[in-house]
């Protein structure tokens, strides 16, 4: 994996881990090449080897789907931008 | 020129969005059987995307920021004056045809009609024929759920099954079998990824097995909507781009854009939720370029927008 492929797959997991954050989901690396593990905070994970899996596992977990046109999920999200 | 002179040949190339109408265009661009035609590429919105797959040919003329059935007709009308008053036509020219590929919103009866009232367009141009695009992956859903889908088959005169390889064959059958109800004279050809491929006999399937009957509870008007991808790194848009298909693929007719990726510069494409391989383009850098399209209905520019600059931000701050 080249250096830019790494900076992409950081941001990649950054970037999904604060959409899960405001559900309070948490986001780490399943492998080192590819792939995601969602969790709860109680402990329960799903591995995903792709970003189609891994909402289809955050769905799964929280019982409704990620909607990024949800207007509470905005909110949520630009309230996590200012704290 | 008078009306026994020598007119252009057109062909309205129409199809629903996401029908596949680009990808037979570039691939009978590429094959030489275009090398007659100028081709007018008309795009609803204003970040024009598809005329970047069908190349930088200087016969190909963009229409961008309006339907050329409707808002974009008077347009469309000044442009083929012009295009009719700059090139020359006889029996030797070089030019013969005029191709206009349509927004996957037009209705191509619309602009069929709007050429031939034109009396200064019709001394030059004749409508030779409507050639329509469905997609073979959601066409029966498009016949059931999109009114304009069905007004787009009935006008045609030719049909093409797009995407023929992605069902089984019975599945095109059916398919055929709705379109034969529609418009039981236009002449049919299955393609995939442009070139002409087999269709399977319809005559065969049992009559039972027509198209579901119309729903169109699908009534509202379909929009474009234009959303800035800014500074966004392409891991942000991936993800958003994600969780919007995942959360509302269904009400999204169509998604496109341009955007660049650590590997170069990305063709995105989605229609109803199915993404597409993203497709490498060569550079240079176009203005629709950090632009992303999508058609749908329910929502609007700003409610998208701001999704996606939320989204931004918390990305960026995440990640700092």
């Amino acid at each position: 994996m080249g250096p830019d492929a790494v900076k992409d797959r950081l941001a990649m997991l950054s970037a999904l881990g604060a959409a899960l954050a405001t559900d309070g989901l948490r986001v780490k690396a399943a492998n080192l090449w590819s792939g995601f593990r969602i969790s709860t905070e109680s402990g329960r994970f799903e591995n995903a080897q792709n970003l189609e899996e891994a909402w289809g596992a955050a769905e799964r977990m929280l019982g409704h789907a990620v909607d990024p046109l949800n207007p509470r999920f905005i909110a949520r999200v630009r309230a996590a931008v200012v704290s | 020129m008078n009306s026994s002179g020598p007119r252009f040949l057109l062909t309205v190339l129409g199809g629903f969005l996401g029908a596949g109408k680009t990808t037979w265009l570039r691939h009978h661009l590429r094959s030489g059987v275009l090398r007659d035609a100028i081709v007018v590429v008309n795009e609803a919105a204003s970040a024009p995307v598809d005329h970047a797959l069908s190349g930088s040919a200087d016969r190909i003329h963009v229409l961008a920021g309006g339907c050329a059935c409707c808002e974009g007709r008077q347009e469309l009308q000044r442009l083929l004056c012009e295009l009719s008053a700059l090139t020359r036509i006889s029996e030797t020219s070089e030019i013969q045809r005029i191709v206009i590929e349509t927004s996957g919103l037009a209705d191509p009866q619309s602009i069929r009609a709007a050429i031939a009232s034109d009396q200064g367009l019709s001394r030059c141009i004749e409508v030779t024929e409507v050639v329509v695009i469905i997609d073979a992956v959601n066409g029966l859903e498009l016949l059931r759920d999109e009114a304009l889908a069905r007004r787009q088959i009935a006008c045609a005169d030719c049909l093409i099954v797009a995407k023929t390889d992605a069902v089984e064959s019975q599945d095109v059958a059916r398919l055929l079998h709705a379109l034969h109800s529609l418009n039981p004279t236009a002449v049919r050809f299955g393609a995939v990824r442009g070139v002409e491929a087999p269709l399977p006999d319809a005559d065969a399937r049992d009559s039972r097995e027509q198209r579901a009957p119309p729903n169109d509870q699908n009534v509202g008007p379909l929009f474009a909507w234009e959303i800035r991808l800014g500074d966004a790194t392409w891991a942000v848009f991936a993800v958003w781009l994600s969780a919007l298909l995942h959360a509302r693929g269904d009400e999204l007719l169509r998604v496109k854009g341009i955007v660049h990726a650590p590997t170069g510069r990305l063709l995105i494409q989605a229609v109803r939720g199915h993404v597409q391989p993203p497709e490498m383009l060569p550079r240079p850098i176009d203005e629709a370029d950090g632009t992303l399209v999508v058609f749908g209905r329910g929502h609007s520019t700003e409610m998208l927008q701001r999704s996606f600059d939320a989204f931004a931000k918390a990305a960026r701050k995440a990640s700092t």
